[in-house]
């Protein structure tokens, strides 16, 4: 009996394809760096097909081996099936980029609520997609622009100095002078992305019975169409020349200013900026001040954005953060930003004027946020769950000194954010969701920054000059 | 009266362009061997002493964009490129060449790259086929891939490379975005095909 039960769990775990050295991390970016995006929605359809099977097959076989074992077994066989699973993802996300490319990117933001080590592993795909060839690129770049990239500028590196989860981006200089970044996407993505969503939308067809379609539904379209807009380079063109408006006093942020006459919706022509990325900085052995001088200035470009600008930059990963040799931040990527509309702009100024009040949601924002029933508004434990996110958000600005954002106070807001997953309380307002991965995104790079400084002090300004509290 | 090797090569050169002409303003199938005769000037007999057909005809002016194409590619490469790069780079020169004809490749390269045969027109076509052939040969080998049991692996090349051709001659994508994209996937998927067919102790064509 037990031996035929070996050879079911054994054929379930060998029908998951697995590379050689699969738990190997260069092994697995090589083996992405050699794979195409496919692009046809069938070709998609299939390959998440395969891995929502493998990752079932995967849980399967634990569950099946777990039933035959002790405790400390069937943790240790959790585990291994949990690495597989996100080693699978990985691979996945890698191999489509796209749309998973950034959903991959906004779990990594969660480092808790995923499966133990998922965020580790993918957040290799935060600054390390695989490039494309010079050739594919020129033919990309002279379809855009007219010509071949190597006579429309002074001189144009063939290598890439950095990978986009679109496309990558390469060094130029001009014929006038002046160093650039170029970011070149890749052909069709807009394609690859309303495969991969529309893929996503017949995966939840099953919640089509349920009272949270309609939300998820609304939330699918809200993803899809700022999906979209990052595929468009001039509508991040916009957003950046928009960023750089708002934070013009601001001598310490810088913005790359864009080339308009060199940028098209699928090449994106930006000032070079000289600096390091979030992990360099930590490996040169920042000094504490200098940590606390980038966490204040992130944290104030954000505020300003939000409250001044009303737009969200909904992209904070590391890799869109440079830290200059001047001591001065460079913000890079507005891809993924919204501009707020009225009605949200409302619902922020509410939810801002109750903070300013009382340091507190009022039901009524909880309900327009979470979109509550009046039932769902008697859950005590619900609503106490709720209040205590948005706290928890408000708590470095609620706090009159030097607040640290350390271990301690991650961990609380991850643990609250794991219970609102838990407990299926994740229905929202699709603004919520851009706003959530600002607010949670940068306050995760804060902590890996080690940041301290006083963010009440910085918010209250920023809240004075959008008019928000008296001067 | 006897005419002249460059009276010869003029005339030939006037039917091209006049053939060329029609046939991306009117459509392939719409323009008549006399209209191109009336476009180049000259007697519509005059023509077959040239071009046997118009379909003839309009493979000459492909072959000549083939060929421009090949020289293109030879121009540009800078030396380092990957297998990938170098299969996608020489499909891409001639397609750039091809893109003033992109109407007629589809009739036209229907008949003459036909894996059937028999027609004059696939005679042509084989010229050019072997032509872009001994170039993928060349790269080929260049990356360390023996030739000597070729036949299946560069079968699967022509396969994909008229894939591409057919899907292009169709994509009104801006930029020919998607034949990019169905180009770049085909060459890596040929390079994976190929991979058991490196020399032994020699690169694999990365």
């Amino acid at each position: 009996m037990e031996a035929e039960f070996d050879r079911m769990v054994t054929s379930l775990t060998s029908t998951v394809e697995t590379t050689p050295d699969a738990n190997s991390m260069e092994s697995l970016v090589r083996a992405l760096a050699h794979r195409p995006v496919p692009t046809s929605r069938l070709a998609r359809l299939w390959t998440m097909g395969t891995t929502q099977l493998g990752v079932m097959l995967r849980s399967m076989s634990a569950w099946a081996r777990g039933a035959l074992s002790s405790k400390e077994k069937r943790e240790l066989i959790r585990h291994e099936a949990q690495i597989r699973s996100a080693l699978k993802v990985l691979r996945m996300m890698g191999y489509l980029r796209g749309a998973m490319a950034k959903v991959g990117q906004a779990l990594h933001a969660y480092p808790q609520v995923g499966p133990e080590h998922l965020g580790d592993v993918l957040g290799a795909l935060n600054c390390e997609a695989p490039p494309m060839h010079f050739a594919l690129l020129r033919e990309q770049f002279a379809a855009e622009l007219g010509d071949d990239p190597g006579r429309v500028f002074a001189a144009f590196d063939p290598q890439a100095c950095a990978a986009a989860s679109l496309g990558q981006v390469h060094r130029a200089r001009l014929h006038g002078g002046g160093e650039v970044a170029v970011k070149i996407q890749y052909p069709n993505i807009a394609r690859t992305i309303q495969a991969d969503l529309g893929t996503l939308q017949t995966l939840m067809a099953p919640l089509r019975l349920s009272k949270e379609w309609a939300p998820k539904a609304a939330l699918v379209r809200d993803i899809k169409s700022t999906f979209l807009r990052e595929t468009d380079y001039l509508s991040e063109a916009e957003f950046a020349e928009r960023a750089r408006r708002h934070l013009a006093d601001l001598e310490d942020i810088r913005i790359p200013h864009v080339h308009r006459a060199l940028t098209t919706s699928r090449v994106l022509t930006m000032e070079y900026l000289e600096g390091v990325h979030l992990e360099e900085l930590l490996e040169q052995g920042a000094t504490q001040d200098t940590k606390n001088k980038h966490g204040a200035q992130i944290f104030r470009a954000m505020c300003r954005l939000l409250y001044s600008g009303k737009m969200i930059h909904a992209d904070p990963n590391p890799g869109n953060f440079l830290f200059l040799p001047d001591g001065s931040l460079g913000l890079l990527d507005f891809g993924c930003c919204r501009v707020l509309s009225e009605d949200e702009a409302d619902y922020f100024e509410q939810g801002t004027r109750d903070f300013v009040r009382t340091g507190s949601p009022s039901d009524a924002i909880l309900q327009r946020g979470a979109l509550l029933s009046q039932e769902e508004m008697q859950d005590k434990e619900r609503m106490g769950t709720l209040r205590a996110a948005v706290c928890w958000l408000w708590e470095p600005m609620n706090h009159d000194a030097v607040f640290a954002f350390d271990d301690a106070y991650l961990d609380r807001g991850m643990g609250l954010l794991k219970r609102i997953t838990d407990k299926r309380y994740t229905r929202t307002t699709p603004i919520n969701t851009w706003s959530n991965r600002m607010f949670y995104g940068i306050r995760i790079v804060l902590h890996r920054l080690d940041a301290r400084f006083n963010a009440k002090a910085i918010h209250d300004d920023e809240l004075r000059r959008a008019g928000y509290m008296p001067s | 009266m006897r005419i002249t090797a460059e009276a010869k090569r003029r005339n030939r050169e006037k039917l091209l362009q006049a053939g060329s002409e029609l046939f991306r303003s009117r459509g392939f199938d719409e323009t008549t061997t006399r209209e191109i005769a009336e476009a180049a000037d000259m007697a519509t007999g005059t023509v077959f002493n040239y071009f046997p057909a118009k379909e003839a005809l309009a493979m000459a002016i492909l072959d000549d964009a083939f060929e421009r194409g090949q020289a293109r590619f030879r121009e540009g490469r800078r030396g380092g490129e990957s297998l990938e790069e170098e299969l996608f780079a020489h499909v891409a020169a001639e397609l750039r060449e091809l893109r003033p004809h992109q109407a007629f490749v589809g009739p036209v390269l229907q008949s003459a790259f036909s894996p059937f045969g028999g027609s004059a027109l696939s005679r042509t076509g084989d010229d050019a086929r072997l032509r872009h052939l001994e170039q993928v040969a060349e790269i080929l080998q260049g990356h360390g891939y023996g030739l000597e049991d070729a036949a299946v692996p560069m079968h699967l090349y022509w396969t994909l490379y008229l894939g591409v051709l057919a899907y292009w001659s169709r994509d009104d994508s801006r930029g020919w975005q998607d034949t990019l994209a169905v180009l770049d996937q085909s060459m890596r998927l040929m390079v994976d095909a190929l991979r058991p067919h490196a020399r032994r102790g020699e690169h694999d064509g990365s």
